[in-house]
């Protein structure tokens, strides 16, 4: 057993169209997110790389300028000769110098310890620049220059705010890109764009871009910065003398990639709208071409119900539905003229003709053979009726036969012989009279009424010599003139009995019409056997009937009853000027059938 | 003496014919017979001169048997004794040979006369009958023709150079009737076509 589909064709349709349309669109949005993404990435990258890289050659400037500006100073001094003191004081000056100190080899003096430190670390160098830890008068570490001279040796303590200020240059870095730098004991160096209240030197980063600068390592990475947050950083080493920090040029990933999700939010939302509108274009597409095959649906089931539905002819978008279409109107016309020849048959039309719609209408045909067991049945029962018909008739004809007979021969002789008995007898001769005459007139009526009932003269000499009889009694009693023909063959006659009769009976009705209704003066009978058939030819001048209507009671009917009966034919002309019956009735043609 | 032998199916009727006869001295009932059979084996054992012959017999007509019995016995005188009184019957007697015909409503007197005119060697009909003879036997004359008188007619008109469509309508019969007419007359005369038919019936004066 199948398992019966529950979904609605346009539904299939809908969703075929709509899936498709979300694949197609979800494959383009990733292929461009995914170019726009890495593309965008690789700019961020390229860009926070330049500006690492700027950032990095700047402090380096800053530091040599630092460097210069000392050993300028340290010659103008020279040069001039001024006191020790003014040395001092001209290398206070230097921006961002804190502090200064002049130690003469010559003199005793007395320096802080860390100060004297820092001497001794630099001591044998011309030149020496290192990381001035936190504590030594600052909240923060920044650096200091040690210069030796043969002289006197030079010592300057910096603060990092030149180097915070090349660091904070705005340089697009947008609204979370900073600079900074990290010293070697991974703490801020100079000010966080984000804890601007902070102390830089408590700010820890360990982060792996710190590690990977201070390991003399440069690049670039995704990672998170001391905040935690996730950051695109270029990293890389500032080394000058002894100092050895990283410089870290840092976005938030969320803010380097805000293009990309902008659009990405954009996307869903014209993915959305895409698949709405795609959707509604689905649903209509699919009902439109749904709309026909359902409605053809209708019509076939309709059918299946055995009703016919009307064919309308519609217009389709796909010549496959107009085919159909075509096909199912042309199957409905097609069962209806089949239904119209089964209704005419069920009616009883069964002379309606009916052309097959194929040698295979399976319908047409067993309706044409059904129309063709009803005409046999028809004229079977035709048949039947006829022969019952007949066979009343013959059985009323034989009765009416054997009564006559027993009236005639039987009753009459009877009477013949009272006659004989009375005349023999020995009674006055007025009294024998009147009972003779008695007898007499009961023996005339007797014969009337056997001859009303059969003519003997009809059974022993046939229709022809009965018919000149009965034409000899009409002319008797009435004025009319009567031209009798009999041209039934006297020697080789085929007529049987049953004919005999009915000519007789026929011919009777048609006078006894024109004698009785028809006020003619003249009455015409010629009976004719020919080979095959009987003529019967009975006009009169009378004044005629509609043989239409009067038919109801007169002896027309019987008339036409018998000559159906008999299977003939019957044409009656009546007019003003007479009527004309003539009647043919066929003859059993055994003499020329051997068979 | 005047035998007779009586053929009737009634033994009442026969009863008071014989009782009739009997009153007649110069006539005697030699046989009876009920039906034809009965007569026929009658006539072979007795002699007689005349039969009184009912035509309505239980087993035939006494018409049928009339030719036979005056072809066997040619003395003997057939008095048909019937209770039929159309001319077709009394035609049919004379035809088959009867010396006379009596109805049995008949008279005493018409018996004797009609028993003792035909032993004379006489015929016997009453007068209106022999009227009747007469007008039927000038009738009957043309039984013999070829043609009927319809035949011959339409055998005219033909001749005439009269189509069929005319002589339907001055006959007053349908044209498959006047056809039907011209190929029986043709068979008769045993031609094939119209021409030979007028032919033939000109050099036959049929017409």
């Amino acid at each position: 057993m199948k398992a019966k589909p529950t979904f609605k064709l346009e539904h299939w349709l809908a969703l075929g169209f709509f899936g498709l349309n979300l694949i197609f669109t979800v494959i383009i949005f990733i292929s461009v997110y995914v170019q726009m993404r890495s593309s965008l990435l690789e700019r961020t990258r390229n860009q926070l790389r330049s500006i690492n890289l700027l950032k990095e050659k700047l402090v380096q400037s800053y530091l040599h300028d630092k460097v210069s500006e000392a050993s300028h100073t340290i010659s103008y001094f020279r040069r001039h000769a001024e006191v020790d003191s003014d040395l001092k004081e001209r290398l206070t000056v230097i921006e961002d110098v804190r502090e200064a100190y002049v130690k003469k080899p010559s003199s005793e003096n007395s320096f802080p310890a860390l100060v004297d430190s820092l001497f001794q670390l630099s001591l044998g160098n011309d030149l020496y620049l290192g990381t001035l830890p936190v504590g030594f008068g600052a909240d923060s570490a920044s650096f200091f220059i040690c210069l030796n001279d043969t002289a006197f040796s030079v010592l300057l303590l910096f603060s990092m705010q030149g180097i915070q200020n090349v660091l904070m240059e705005r340089s697009g870095m947008g609204a979370t890109g900073e600079s900074y730098l990290v010293g070697p004991d991974r703490k801020l160096l100079t000010l966080s764009r984000f804890l601007p209240n902070q102390q830089p030197s408590t700010i820890q980063a360990k982060t792996t871009g710190v590690t990977e600068a201070l390991a003399g390592q440069a690049g670039i990475l995704i990672y998170p910065d001391y905040r935690n947050v996730m950051i695109i950083g270029a990293y890389r080493p500032v080394r000058f003398q002894n100092i050895n920090w990283a410089l870290l040029t840092e976005i938030d990933l969320s803010e380097a990639m805000s293009p990309v999700y902008a659009i990405r939010d954009q996307f869903i939302g014209l993915l959305i709208l895409l698949m709405l509108v795609s959707l509604a274009i689905s649903l209509f597409l699919s009902k439109q071409l749904s709309r026909p095959i359902l409605a053809l649906r209708e019509k076939i089931l309709r059918l299946s119900q055995g009703v016919l539905p009307p064919t309308q002819s519609q217009s389709h978008l796909m010549i496959e539905l107009v085919q159909i279409t075509d096909a199912i109107n042309r199957l409905i016309k097609a069962l209806r003229r089949t239904a119209v020849f089964a209704e005419q048959i069920g009616e009883g039309n069964l002379s309606v003709d009916y052309v097959p719609l194929s040698n295979k209408d399976e319908l047409g045909h067993s309706i044409l053979r059904m129309r063709e067991q009803l005409l046999k049945l028809n004229q079977e029962k035709n048949a039947l009726e006829r022969e019952t018909k007949k066979n009343l008739l013959n059985a009323q004809e034989a009765e009416r036969e054997r009564i006559a007979r027993d009236i005639h021969d039987g009753i009459g002789p009877l009477l013949t012989t009272v006659r004989l008995k009375i005349n023999a007898m020995q009674q006055p001769v007025h009294l024998k009279q009147e009972l003779l005459e008695l007898i007499d007139s009961t023996l005339n009526e007797l014969r009337s009424v056997s001859r009303n009932l059969m003519p003997a003269v009809l059974m022993d000499f046939g229709p022809g010599e009965a018919l000149a009889m009965l034409v000899d009694d009409l002319r008797k009693n009435t004025n009319i003139t009567f031209h009798y023909l009999n041209e039934l063959e006297t020697v080789n006659s085929n007529l049987e009995k049953e004919i005999g009769i009915a000519v007789y009976r026929i011919c009777q009705e048609a006078l006894n019409n024109a004698v009785k209704h028809a006020r003619a003066t003249v009455i015409q009978l010629t009976v004719t056997e020919f080979e095959d058939h009987i003529d019967l030819f009975i006009r009169d001048n009378g004044r005629g009937f509609d043989p239409t209507v009067s038919t109801k009671g007169s002896g027309l009917r019987n008339i036409s009853e018998r000559v159906s009966i008999l299977g003939g034919d019957i044409a009656v002309n009546s007019g003003p000027s007479g009527t004309v019956i003539e009647i043919e009735l066929p003859l059993p043609n055994d003499k020329n059938n051997f068979s | 003496m005047i035998k007779i032998i009586l053929a009737d199916d009634h033994q009442l009727f026969r009863n008071g014919l014989k009782a009739l006869i009997k009153t007649n001295s110069s006539m005697q009932v030699v046989a009876e017979a009920f039906d034809t059979q009965t007569l026929l084996e009658v006539l072979t054992k007795i002699s007689a001169d005349v039969l009184l012959l009912d035509i309505s017999l239980p087993d035939g007509s006494g018409l049928e048997i009339l030719q036979e019995i005056k072809a066997k016995y040619p003395g003997l005188k057939c008095i048909m004794l019937t209770m039929h009184q159309e001319k077709q019957y009394i035609l049919q007697s004379v035809k088959m040979g009867a010396d006379g015909y009596l109805l049995k409503d008949a008279d005493e007197q018409e018996l004797k006369e009609a028993i003792e005119q035909v032993h004379a060697g006489g015929k016997y009909y009453k007068n209106k009958i022999s009227d009747m003879i007469v007008e039927s036997f000038a009738a009957a004359t043309p039984e013999k023709k070829l043609l009927t008188d319809r035949e011959k007619q339409i055998v005219k008109m033909v001749a005439d150079g009269k189509i069929t469509k005319e002589i339907a309508d001055l006959l007053c019969i349908s044209v498959r009737t006047v056809e039907t007419y011209r190929s029986k007359i043709m068979k008769k005369l045993e031609v094939s076509n119209s021409a030979e038919m007028v032919r033939l019936a000109l050099k036959k004066e049929i017409i």
